[in-house]
C-alpha cells in the first residue's frame, strides 16, 4: 500500500492537491484538497449591487462571463427586474458560445494530451495519417502533404527543445494507446483549435463590447446597443458576422472535435468502466425560453433543471435551491453551531480555521480537515455537477437535441447509455453538449434576428435602475448552468448595498473534501478503481482530474522566475 | 475594430488578490502615456483566451507579478523572453494555462512573436482585496519606467528624456 500525492503547488498559493492511496495497481482511496483559501466574496460587502458582476468576473480568467452573468441574475432575482428579449438573447449567445469555445479548447489544449502522446506522433506515417483522417471525417485538412508538413512542424519545435504545451508531459507512457497516426492526427487539430478559438472568440468581442474582458453585462440587460442604422451598435452586419463564425463554429464541432472524440474514445474502450464516480448529478439548466429568469424559472429551459440519483436515469428529480447546504467537517473552517451541521447559503458562515499542517508537509491530515472548499451538498448528497450531469438530465428529460446527439454517440461506439457513467462518459458529454450548443446558438441567432426584425431594439430595463426604488432589504439568487457545472451566487442586499455575498462554484461541488457524513466528493469517489501503471507517473489521475475540467476560481497565476517546478509529484 | 499595433505591452495578474494585480496596474500607469503605436491590454488572468490578442505582434512586454527567492517585496525584476516563456507544468486545469502556453502555443500556430520582455515586481501581499499595497503603489512608477526603457530599447518609442530607473 503505498500513497500518491499530485500538488500543482507553488512557494506562495495552491491549487488542487490529490491524495491517493495505491493498493497493487489500483486506487483505493482518494482525497481532494484546495490548498488555497481566497475569500473573494468580502470584498463585495458594502458595494453597489450593479457593480458586483464586475469584480465577480475577475475571479477567474477562463469563467468570466458565467460568474457576470450569475452575478446580474442573482441582483434582478433580488429586485425583481425582469430584462427584455434582446438582453437574453445577447446573454445566452454569450454563454451558447463561451461553452464551445470553453469545451473545444480544454479537449485539445488539456485533455487530449492524457490521451494523445504527442511525441508519438513523430513515428507517424504521413500518407496512414491520411487514410485515418479520411476514414472518420469529411474535415478539409486531410492529405498526405497536409500531415507531412505538420509531422515536420512538430519535429522542428521539439528540436528547438522548447516544449511549452508539452513539456513535462508523460510521454512514452505505457497507458497511451493511440497508433502514432492518430496522435498525428490529434496534433495536427490542436493546431487547428488554435486557429479556430482566435477567430471564434470574436464573438464575444461582438457581442460583448470588448475583449477579452467583456463589458456588456449590466444589471437589467445589456449595455451594447442594437441599432441597425448605426456602425456602432449590434446591426446587420454583425448578425452576418455572428452567423458565419458560429457556422464555422459548428462545422469545427462536427468535423474535427467530435470524430477526434470517438477516435480517442475507440482506443480506450477500458476507460468507460473507469472514473464513473458518485453516479449522483445535479444540473441547475441553462438557456431559458423568452426572458424568463431561470433562477425564477425551471420551465422551458433548453437544457433542462434536474437530478439524477445512483445513475438512475428512469426518474429526474427536481431542483428546490434550499435544499442546498455546506458542511466544512473537512473544511478548514468553523461554523458556529459546530461542524458537523450543513449550512444554507444565505445563512453562510466563512471562519477560517486552517488546521492542516505548516508547509511543506507530505500529507495532509485527512481524516481531520483538509481542504480550503466547503462541501455543498443536496439534500444532504453528494453531486456531480458539469456537463455529464447536464447531458444525463437532457437525456432522461427527453430533450430531444441531447437524446438524439447520446444515442448517435453510443451507438457509434457500439456501448450503451451505462458506459457514460466513466472518465470517457464525462468527456464525451463535453463534446455531444459543444454540438448540440453550437446547433442551439443558430437557433438563438434566429431569434434574436427575427425579435430586431420585428422592430424590438429594446436592450435594458431601468424601471429599477435607480436604489431609491429598491426595498430597504431584498435577498436574491442567480442560477447559471457554467460550463463547468451549477453556479450560483447569493447576495442580500440592506440600504443600497450589498450586505453579504456568497458564490458557490461548480468546482466546489466535484472537488469537495468530504463531508459529516463522511460522503466522498465527485474527484474522490471517481478516483476509486483507477488503475495506476506507474506511480511516479499518474497519468491516470490526471486523466480523470481532467475529466471534471476543474477550476479552483482561484486564477492566481505567478511566474515564478526561478523557474521551479509547480507540481510536485511524491508518491510515499 | 481598428487594426493592432505591432506593440503590446499586455497588464498581467488578478486584482482581487492585492498585489497579484500589479502588472495590470502598472499597465494602465503605462496607458496613459498614450505612447503611439503601442497598444495596451488588461490581460486579468485570462489563459488561452489571450491568444487572439498576442498573436501577429512583432513587440511584446508583459506587466507582472513576479515570484523569486532572491527578490524582496517590490524589487523590480526584468524578464528575458526565455524566462517568459520558460514554464514547466503539468496541468490541471485549463486555468492555469499561463502566457508561456500562450506563447508557445502562438509560435505553433504560426503566429509568434519576435521581442519579447517581461517587467515584473515581487509582491508585498497577495492577500485578498481590491487594488495594489500602497508599497507597490510606490514603486510603480519605477516598474513602468523599465517597461518604457525596454520599448526605447527595442526602438519602438523616441527616449523620453527621464532619468532611467536603476535597476534593483
Amino acid at each position: 500500500m503505498s500513497k500518491i500525492v499530485v500538488d500543482p503547488i507553488t512557494r506562495i498559493e495552491g491549487h488542487l492537491r490529490i491524495e491517493a492511496q495505491v493498493d497493487g495497481d489500483q486506487i483505493t482511496d482518494a482525497w481532494s484538497s484546495c490548498t488555497m483559501w481566497r475569500g473573494i466574496e468580502k470584498i463585495l460587502s458594502g458595494r453597489d449591487p450593479r457593480d458586483a458582476w464586475y469584480f465577480t468576473q475577475r475571479i477567474c480568467g477562463v469563467c468570466t462571463t458565467v460568474h457576470a452573468l450569475a452575478s446580474v441574475r442573482a441582483v434582478e432575482n433580488a429586485l425583481g427586474i425582469t430584462p427584455p428579449l434582446n438582453a437574453q438573447l445577447i446573454r445566452q449567445l454569450i454563454t451558447a458560445s463561451q461553452f464551445v469555445h470553453d469545451h473545444v479548447v480544454h479537449f485539445y489544449h488539456l485533455h487530449a494530451l492524457d490521451w494523445v502522446d504527442i511525441i508519438s506522433a513523430l513515428d507517424a506515417d504521413p500518407e496512414g495519417t491520411a487514410e485515418l483522417a479520411q476514414s472518420i471525417s469529411d474535415y478539409p485538412k486531410s492529405g498526405t502533404g497536409h500531415f507531412r508538413a505538420v509531422k515536420a512542424r512538430l519535429a522542428d519545435f521539439v528540436a528547438k527543445g522548447q516544449l511549452g504545451p508539452f513539456s513535462n508531459g508523460y510521454w512514452g507512457h505505457p497507458a497511451y494507446k493511440l497508433p502514432p497516426e492518430g496522435n498525428l492526427l490529434a496534433f495536427s487539430h490542436y493546431l487547428d483549435a488554435l486557429e479556430f478559438q482566435r477567430q471564434y472568440i470574436e464573438i464575444h468581442a461582438l457581442l460583448g463590447g470588448k475583449n477579452p474582458h467583456l463589458q456588456t453585462y449590466l444589471v437589467g440587460g445589456v449595455a451594447i446597443p442594437i441599432d441597425p442604422n448605426s456602425q456602432n451598435a449590434i446591426n446587420a452586419a454583425t448578425l452576418a458576422k455572428l452567423r458565419s463564425l458560429l457556422e464555422e463554429g459548428l462545422r469545427f464541432v462536427q468535423q474535427a472535435y467530435i470524430p477526434d472524440l470517438l477516435l480517442v474514445a475507440s482506443f480506450y474502450p477500458e476507460w468507460t468502466q473507469i472514473g464513473g464516480g458518485l453516479g449522483n448529478f445535479l444540473a441547475f439548466g441553462e438557456f431559458p425560453a423568452g426572458a424568463a429568469n431561470p433562477s425564477e424559472d425551471p420551465d422551458g429551459l433548453f437544457l433542462p433543471r434536474g437530478i439524477i440519483l445512483n445513475k438512475d436515469l428512469s426518474t429526474v428529480h427536481p431542483v428546490d435551491p434550499k435544499k442546498i447546504a455546506e458542511y466544512v467537517t473537512h473544511s478548514w473552517y468553523s461554523y458556529e453551531a459546530g461542524d458537523d451541521v450543513a449550512l444554507q447559503p444565505f445563512d453562510g458562515e466563512t471562519t477560517p480555521n486552517y488546521t492542516g499542517p505548516k508547509p511543506p508537509y507530505d500529507f495532509l491530515d485527512t481524516d481531520g480537515k483538509y481542504s480550503w472548499i466547503k462541501a455543498p451538498r443536496y439534500d444532504d448528497v453528494a453531486m456531480e455537477v458539469g456537463p455529464l450531469a447536464r447531458m444525463l438530465v437532457a437525456y432522461a428529460s427527453g430533450r430531444k437535441e441531447v437524446v438524439d446527439a447520446v444515442n448517435w454517440a453510443l451507438g457509434e461506439l457500439g456501448v450503451g447509455p451505462e458506459a457514460l457513467f466513466s472518465t470517457i462518459g464525462r468527456t464525451a458529454a463535453r463534446g455531444i453538449e459543444s454540438l448540440v450548443l453550437a446547433e442551439h446558438s443558430l437557433t438563438l441567432l434566429d431569434q434574436l434576428t427575427a425579435n430586431i426584425a420585428a422592430g424590438d431594439l429594446q436592450i435594458h430595463n431601468g424601471e429599477l435602475w435607480e436604489p431609491d426604488t429598491w426595498p430597504k432589504e431584498a435577498i436574491g439568487f442567480g442560477m447559471h448552468e457554467a460550463p463547468r457545472g451549477a453556479l450560483s451566487h447569493w447576495i442580500k442586499i440592506v440600504d443600497q448595498k450589498i450586505d453579504r455575498y456568497e458564490i458557490v462554484v461548480p468546482s466546489t461541488w466535484n472537488g469537495s473534501p468530504r463531508d459529516a457524513n463522511g460522503q466522498r466528493g465527485a474527484y474522490e469517489a471517481a478516483l476509486i478503481g483507477t488503475p495506476i501503471a506507474d506511480q511516479q507517473q499518474p497519468l491516470e489521475i490526471l486523466r480523470t482530474i481532467h475529466s471534471f475540467d476543474p477550476c479552483m476560481a482561484c486564477a492566481a497565476h505567478i511566474i515564478d522566475k526561478d523557474g521551479n517546478p509547480v507540481v510536485e509529484v511524491t508518491v510515499l | 475594430m481598428t487594426s493592432p499595433s505591432p506593440t503590446l505591452v499586455l497588464g498581467l495578474g488578478n486584482e482581487l488578490f492585492s498585489d497579484e494585480g500589479v502588472g495590470v496596474a502598472a499597465m494602465r500607469a503605462l496607458a496613459q502615456q498614450q505612447l503611439p503605436g503601442v497598444d495596451t491590454v488588461d490581460g486579468g488572468t485570462l489563459g488561452v483566451e489571450l491568444l487572439p490578442t498576442v498573436a501577429g505582434r512583432t513587440h511584446l512586454l508583459i506587466f507582472d507579478a513576479v515570484t523569486s527567492e532572491k527578490a524582496a517585496p517590490g524589487d523590480i525584476l526584468v524578464l528575458t523572453a526565455d524566462e517568459v516563456r520558460a514554464g514547466h507544468q503539468i496541468l490541471f486545469s485549463a486555468h492555469q494555462i499561463g502566457i508561456s502556453q500562450v506563447l508557445a502555443a502562438a509560435e505553433l500556430a504560426g503566429h509568434g512573436t519576435m521581442e519579447i520582455a517581461g517587467v515584473g515586481m515581487a509582491p508585498f501581499s497577495l492577500d485578498t482585496g481590491y487594488g495594489i499595497t500602497s508599497g507597490a503603489e510606490q514603486r510603480l512608477e519605477e516598474m513602468v519606467a523599465a517597461g518604457r526603457d525596454i520599448l526605447e530599447s527595442w526602438g519602438v518609442i523616441e527616449p523620453s528624456g527621464h532619468t532611467s530607473h536603476q535597476r534593483a
